[in-house]
């Protein structure tokens, strides 16, 4: 699962004092999570490989303004948020956003948006195609949202804390994005296109 | 039964997320099994909980630790630490300073109002001293010049 453990006290401390190791094992904890975040959010692998190795440096280089106040892993996804809402916002209308891009993404060998595994069959690997292509219609918090339950795994009032939100917006703002990438999945789905086109 | 595009998307909703009322749960499942479209929103939410499963195993590059690690500053020259080092440096450096300052503006920074005020009232009284002096040479001078005339 994507769980990030919130580090000891002391571990964090020595972190921020400059110890290597207690550095090393903060940054393989929360690598992986970020990566898959940020890869799911923006839907783009070679940008996710750059947002994730900023918001670790930003996360590993500025521990000292962890406060505290909120979990550790929920400071991680909101830096993480942040940084690629922001691209996302800046992003107009990119090629990788349409399904054909993501389709040629795939073609070109480059599998990781599609999470492919060599036994997939060309089906799996059409339907995961319409997935991402789906959740990338969506408008940034929608997304945000999705990703951090579906795929970070993260409780309602985590979500809140990470994106600055109530509890109680988080569940009806999630069951609205549920609500849209359905709806961008029936819109994309190939049989209902046939369907739209005779 | 027969419903509306918005209705059976959020039928199908409620039924998969587990918001539906217990009550409408049976209702729903059979509605699912014979509703064309719900059965096809049911599949499409089924791909993205499957496209959701795989990207909870996808891997970071291996490379990508390593990266952050070598853009990370080491420790020792991180501008923290340096600025820890420097602190205490620092502040001697600035007293020391003061200090110099201090002694190199010369005595008469040491002048404060009281002590001015003090100098001044001497000085006066030094003055007045010298006065009364001259006064009385001029009165000693003039009655021995009036004994000269007599």
């Amino acid at each position: 699962m994507n769980i990030i453990p919130d580090p000891a006290p002391e571990a964090l401390q020595n972190a921020l004092d400059g110890d290597a190791d207690a550095l090393n094992v903060l940054l393989s904890d929360i690598s992986r999570p970020v990566y898959r975040f940020c890869l799911s959010l923006l839907a783009d692998p070679a940008q996710a490989e750059d947002a994730a190795q900023d918001v670790l440096v930003k996360i590993c280089s500025s521990l000292d303004e962890f406060e505290g106040r909120s979990k550790f892993s929920t400071w991680v996804y909101r830096v993480a948020s942040n940084r690629c809402m922001d691209l996302l916002r800046r992003r107009k209308s990119r090629p990788e956003d349409s399904l054909d891009a993501l389709i040629e993404a795939g073609n070109g060998g480059d599998s990781r948006l599609l999470a492919a595994r060599s036994t997939d069959d060309t089906a799996a690997l059409a339907d995961k195609l319409l997935v991402a292509s789906a959740l990338a219609r969506l408008e940034p918090e929608q997304r945000a949202i999705i990703v951090l339950r579906e795929i970070s795994g993260l409780a309602y009032d985590e979500i809140g804390a990470a994106l600055n939100l109530p509890e109680g917006t988080v569940k009806s703002r999630l069951f609205r994005a549920r609500e849209e990438l359905l709806l961008a999945l029936q819109a994309l789905n190939p049989s209902e296109r046939r369907a739209v086109e005779k | 039964m027969n419903c509306g595009k918005n209705e059976h998307t959020r039928l199908t909703l409620q039924f998969l997320s587990g918001a539906i009322q217990p009550e409408d749960t049976d209702g729903a499942r059979s509605h699912l099994s014979d509703c064309p479209d719900c059965k096809n929103l049911f599949e499409l939410d089924m791909k993205a909980e499957n496209w959701f499963a795989d990207m909870r195993e996808t891997e970071a590059p291996a490379w990508l630790e390593a990266r952050v690690r070598a853009q990370l500053r080491p420790a020792g020259f991180s501008v923290r630490n340096i600025l820890r080092i420097l602190a205490p440096a620092g502040a001697v450096t600035a007293l020391t300073l003061g200090v110099w300052l201090w002694l190199a503006s010369g005595p008469d920074a040491m002048h404060h109002p009281v002590d001015e005020l003090m100098f001044n009232h001497e000085d006066s009284i030094t003055a007045s001293a010298v006065a009364d002096d001259e006064q009385e040479l001029v009165s000693f001078l003039r009655m021995d010049a009036e004994e000269d005339m007599l």
